[in-house]
């Protein structure tokens, strides 16, 4: 179910930057989810050797393993990761395809531009009540720092994806396949 | 418009959505989130949104997730599958249709530190196929052979969907991985029994190996006990309870990475590729379970879920009806549908009508019986026409295979996943004896 094999597309320095951006960040939270690991496996390891676990490990470890999932949410799109029911359209042309999805990528930039702009507001909060969490007091809103920021470009990155099938009608480069598991 | 009605209408609108390549986790939060505001307005919803995805994402339970995605990809870099399958095919291969039987051995022991079945499919495919190839087996039993092994993967625990499962139904996952277990080896050897029974149909599609020594298959189970030592450890771990299912997660996480670096001299362009697979994977998933929790919130506000099983509960049709419907439709969704969205989509709304049936089974049995045959049968729609990836992943990597003989290769797997469920149903025991037994 790989995407139709679409002329070249003409060249697209803003969408080299969010490709770039969004691996970054992915590779980013990916990081974050290693270290929430080693992090865990350090911990528990004290815990039944030494009896000597790692205070509030798994309260570092939902702070991490939350920013990286959000954080791999613009790479996801860019890649064309997201699931979809491509059965019933598949009888349409390549270009009405191509047009449908601008239309969904509008939807999509819509809603992870609304949960950007409130979590916002949200992490905002979150810092002006210094909520901090129970072990260790880490304040919560550094937890924001990254999740708005993933939503934000997830939200141009959907935007870009629907400029470039509207303008050109092609897929955007960087799309792998449109279905998996 | 009564709560029911409106929670039908949303829901059939979603589904449209959703068959005009909305994809499925945007087309949940468009209508969940629609749903919502009809009922309570905006103002509540868009105050949610200020602190629902941070609450989500950070919850200890789902974290469990990414780390089972991030051992995968270590598991499928660490060079772990070769000697799998060569074990299998050292104590296999001799047999007719040997090879096939390898594949699915080396599948069965690959899903068993990989909770994934596209992964399980396409790592074993790189080391199964130019085996198989090179004994001249036919196109259709190479593929569906592996297609059909790849769903191994995910029942054999560790499981992704059975995490979701349990979480959405508020299940232990320990006792949903032990209850798995069984079924999951019943599904390999009776992968087994297909072979052995296709191949003496036709015996020129798949012909016998060489016999190898003794000290060679003893030899070979060298090479899997880093496997089997990661899978005691995560999965033991969770069983006996010195681990939490997040912290087995992150130990198979680092044991997997080990012996990416230690064997395969992973560095960091390899470390990267394991980090975005797994980014890729996770996002997939919490994008669609970001949706769900939007759309659970309106259904629960509809009260539909409830409504729909005191009305079916009270209608005196008997359990066993409703539970085959169920999973007819599940078969026919599968046809359209992944695994994941199949059981986000239809357990918040199957699961309270399951639970107001009798099926002579405690109310956690029950639970977890009806995961575990769920489960099985939403992943026939991973090896079934039109969409399924498992072949299509496969008959991908075997270019010189039409897909026509990928789905006819499938054919022999299917009947046997189809006695499987019928057993499965017929006897609750196979799913709960162990459950009970170390429970």
């Amino acid at each position: 179910m790989t995407a139709p094999s679409s002329p070249a597309a003409p060249s697209d320095p803003v969408g080299a930057v969010l490709r770039r951006l969004s691996a970054a960040l992915a590779v980013l939270g990916g990081l974050l989810l290693a270290g929430g690991a080693v992090l865990t496996v350090v911990s528990v390891t004290g815990r039944y050797l030494f009896s000597a676990p790692i205070s509030g490990d798994v309260e570092l470890v939902e702070l991490a393993a939350g920013a990286a999932v959000a954080a791999f949410l613009p790479y996801c799109q860019v890649r064309g990761g997201n699931v979809i029911v491509d059965f019933f359209t598949a009888a349409t042309s390549a270009r009405a395809r191509i047009r449908i999805d601008a239309l969904h990528g509008l939807v999509f930039a819509f809603c992870a531009g609304l949960v950007a702009w409130q979590m916002a507001l949200g992490g905002i909060d979150t810092y002006a009540s210094n909520d901090e969490t129970m072990v260790l007091g880490v304040p919560v809103w550094i937890s924001y720092v990254v999740m708005v920021p993933a939503f934000g470009l997830l939200c141009l990155v959907c935007l870009h994806g629907a400029a470039i099938r509207l303008r050109h009608g092609v897929e955007p480069a960087g799309t792998a396949g449109a279905t998996a598991e | 418009m009564t709560g029911i009605e409106l929670g039908l209408a949303v829901f059939a609108g979603m589904l449209a959505l959703m068959a005009l390549r909305m994809p499925i986790g945007v087309a949940m939060m468009v209508a969940g989130g629609g749903g919502f505001a009809l009922i309570v307005g905006w103002t509540p919803l868009i105050a949610q949104l200020k602190s629902s995805a941070y609450y989500l994402f950070s919850s200890y339970s789902l974290t469990v997730i990414p780390l089972f995605l991030l051992m995968g990809q270590f598991a499928t870099k660490s060079g772990l599958s070769r000697g799998l399958f060569g074990a299998a095919n050292a104590w296999l291969g001799h047999r007719p249709g040997g090879i096939a039987m390898a594949a699915i051995g080396g599948c069965g022991l690959f899903g068993a530190i990989c909770g994934s079945s596209l992964a399980t499919a396409a790592t074993m495919g790189q080391v199964a196929l130019p085996e198989l190839k090179r004994y001249h087996y036919s196109g259709a039993l190479a593929t569906g052979s592996l297609a059909a092994g790849g769903t191994l993967g995910i029942l054999i625990p560790p499981s992704v969907i059975l995490v979701i499962y349990a979480i959405l139904t508020e299940q232990n996952i320990a006792k949903m991985f032990l209850a798995a277990f069984i079924p999951g080896i019943l599904a390999a050897f009776g992968y087994l029994a297909a072979i052995a029974i296709y191949v003496r149909l036709y015996p020129e599609e798949g012909p016998a190996g060489p016999e190898h020594p003794l000290s060679e298959k003893l030899r070979s189970l060298i090479d899997i006990w880093p496997a089997m030592l990661i899978f005691t450890l995560v999965i033991g771990g969770i069983y006996t309870g010195v681990f939490t299912p997040t912290e087995a997660a992150a130990f198979g996480a680092a044991g997997t990475g080990l012996l990416a670096v230690a064997k395969e001299r992973m560095g960091w362009q390899g470390l990267k590729e394991c980090l975005l697979g797994a980014a890729e994977a996770s996002a997939m998933i919490f994008l669609i379970l970001f949706g769900a929790e939007l759309f659970n919130g309106f259904l629960a506000l509809t009260r539909m879920p409830d409504l729909l099983a005191e009305l079916i509960g009270g209608s005196g049709l008997p359990p066993l009806m409703v539970l085959v419907a169920m999973l007819v439709l599940y078969l026919a969704l599968g046809c359209v549908m992944d695994s994941l969205s199949m059981i986000l989509l239809t357990i918040p709304i199957f699961f309270p009508v399951i639970m107001a049936l009798d099926f002579g089974l405690t109310p956690e049995g029950t639970a977890i019986w009806f995961g575990v045959i769920a489960l099985v049968v939403v992943e026939v729609g991973l090896i079934t026409p039109p969409v399924g990836m498992n072949v299509f992943i496969i008959n991908s990597m075997a270019r010189d295979v039409p897909m026509l003989e990928s789905f006819r290769g499938v054919l022999p797997f299917l009947i046997s996943d189809g006695v499987r469920v019928v057993l499965l149903i017929a006897f609750p025991s196979i799913t709960l004896w162990l459950v009970g037994f170390l429970g």
